[in-house]
């Protein structure tokens, strides 16, 4: 499987999808102009992985804002992970946000309620 | 601001290509973003590299002279009013470019002999008086050597227009103004003065209502980009709590990225008007922008129905639609209007105005 690098850039994340490393990692803002055009490769992958995933799988979200269409593209990957866990695999969500960020932990909590997947909040330093 | 000013506001600039209003801290990032900004205005008109380049250049002079003659007594005296205005209007007919800054009255007679000598020069006397400057020195007390003014005046090649309003006994606001022509134009259609551009009066309506920036133009994310840093910076000087900043970062994405994606576009172009201002212990954002009249129904519903939600409805509406709502293109829009609404400290306000057969004016305010 050919792992995704994409460099951050003003309003794209960086993004880390790369099977044999076991990373599965999103940084930085996203706020594009097609999320579309962004993320569908993503989703593509992440369907690809989930095919056959690593015995488990963490999912890192270090995102320091992300706009609401971006919110939808989340949701959306997250779904197929939901899928992997349903037929018996380990994944988890590391969701990262600063100490004083409020609306990025809040927003976390609201994907976590509609997701079924386990969700570890940890601190950006 | 208030919807008397905001409509004068919009009439006085609404035929512009691009215009920008920036008031409070002026850095060095600001100056290259408005640079950045001012690019894009010229990217699709056809003007040659020449002009946008003279353009780029006196921006960051005219910034510049902001940051440098600003009289520290009269910033502290006049605040929160006593900040530096910057604008910069792109017309059909050439560009205004104008900087006001208070200074001390004592200053006046100084920088008004300064300006009048410079006006009253031909275009080799300025090069040489250039050269002079250059050459000898004389840097002023702020730091200045005096060419910032001259090389005002020889790049845009007309006399510079200055004014000075004296507002109490011991501050005036500084008015200077440079006007650049389209390239192919040989005389000034008129007298350039502050009076066309309006640059007094737009001054005069922003501070009252305690505006930040505002920005008239095509919605792009090119043009988006430079004005979330332009007031993300603005913001954070004044306000170091993270979570303002963040709710305010991310309302104005929504409503700017709103605008690009469903405004009425016409000839290539996606136009809207939008400010950010304060009002007492928060902050505003005015939105203004046409859609297409077979839009309105469907938006002014669901804004009826979000601005009746409380904001546990809110949560659990917005939630709904995450996880509800087909993913095809355009379908569930509404998420960032949620968003919006979810953030909103009072209930916001909107308004429809139909200006033709095609199109409405839809203004939007919130207070965040």
């Amino acid at each position: 499987m050919i792992a995704i690098y994409h460099k951050p850039t003003e309003d794209e994340p960086g993004m880390t999808l790369d099977r044999e490393k076991n990373t599965i990692e999103f940084t930085g803002k996203s706020l594009p102009e097609d999320p579309g055009l962004l993320y569908h490769p993503v989703l593509e992958w992440i369907r690809e992985y989930s095919i056959n995933p690593n015995p488990e799988t963490i999912i890192d979200f270090k995102f320091d804002y992300f706009n609401s269409s971006t919110a939808r593209f989340i949701v959306e990957m997250l779904e197929i992970f939901e899928e992997m866990k349903h037929t018996g695999h380990k994944v988890t969500v590391h969701w990262w946000s600063h100490e004083d960020d409020t609306v990025m932990q809040e927003r976390g909590e609201e994907i976590e309620s509609i997701i079924d997947l386990d969700f570890d909040y940890k601190l950006l330093r | 601001m208030k919807w008397m000013d905001f409509e004068e506001f919009y009439r006085i600039i609404r035929n512009d290509n691009q215009s920008l209003f920036y008031c409070g801290d002026f850095s060095d990032e600001i100056t290259i973003r408005l640079i950045d900004l001012s690019e894009l205005a010229f990217s699709d008109t056809g003007e040659g590299t020449n002009i946008r380049k003279k353009v780029s250049f006196l921006i960051a002079e005219c910034f510049q002279n902001v940051i440098r003659h600003t009289s520290l007594d009269c910033r502290i005296e006049m605040q929160p009013g006593g900040r530096g205005f910057f604008m910069t209007r792109n017309l059909k007919d050439g560009h205004y470019i104008v900087s006001g800054n208070l200074i001390h009255v004592d200053d006046i007679e100084n920088l008004q002999s300064r300006i009048s000598n410079i006006n009253n020069m031909g275009k080799n006397e300025l090069k040489e008086l250039y050269l002079k400057v250059l050459e000898t020195g004389g840097i002023s007390s702020k730091g200045g050597a005096g060419l910032g003014l001259i090389e005002m005046a020889r790049k845009s090649d007309r006399k510079l227009d200055a004014a000075f309003h004296k507002i109490n006994k011991q501050c005036a606001d500084f008015y200077l103004q440079v006007y650049l022509g389209k390239e192919d134009e040989q005389e000034s259609p008129g007298i350039d003065n502050l009076e066309r551009s309006c640059a007094v009066k737009i001054n005069e309506l922003l501070r009252e209502n305690k505006v930040l920036v505002a920005y008239q133009g095509d919605f792009c994310q090119e043009s988006i980009l430079p004005l979330l840093t332009m007031i993300d910076r603005n913001i954070a000087i004044r306000n170091s709590e993270k979570a303002t900043i963040k709710n305010l970062h991310h309302t104005l994405v929504e409503i700017l990225q709103n605008i690009m994606h469903h405004g009425y576009v016409q000839d290539g172009k996606t136009e809207g008007l939008f400010a950010i201002g304060i009002v007492r212990d928060s902050h505003y954002i005015d939105a203004a922008n046409f859609i297409s009249n077979e839009k309105v129904p469907v938006l002014r519903d669901s804004l009826e129905q979000l601005v009746s939600m409380d904001i546990d409805g809110l949560r659990e509406f917005y939630k709904k639609v995450l996880k509800e709502v087909p993913r095809s293109p355009g379908a569930g829009a509404g998420l960032g209007l949620i968003d919006i609404m979810r953030l909103s400290r009072e209930r916001p306000v909107f308004r429809f105005e139909q200006e033709d057969e095609g199109k409405t004016l839809f203004y939007f305010n919130i207070i965040i």
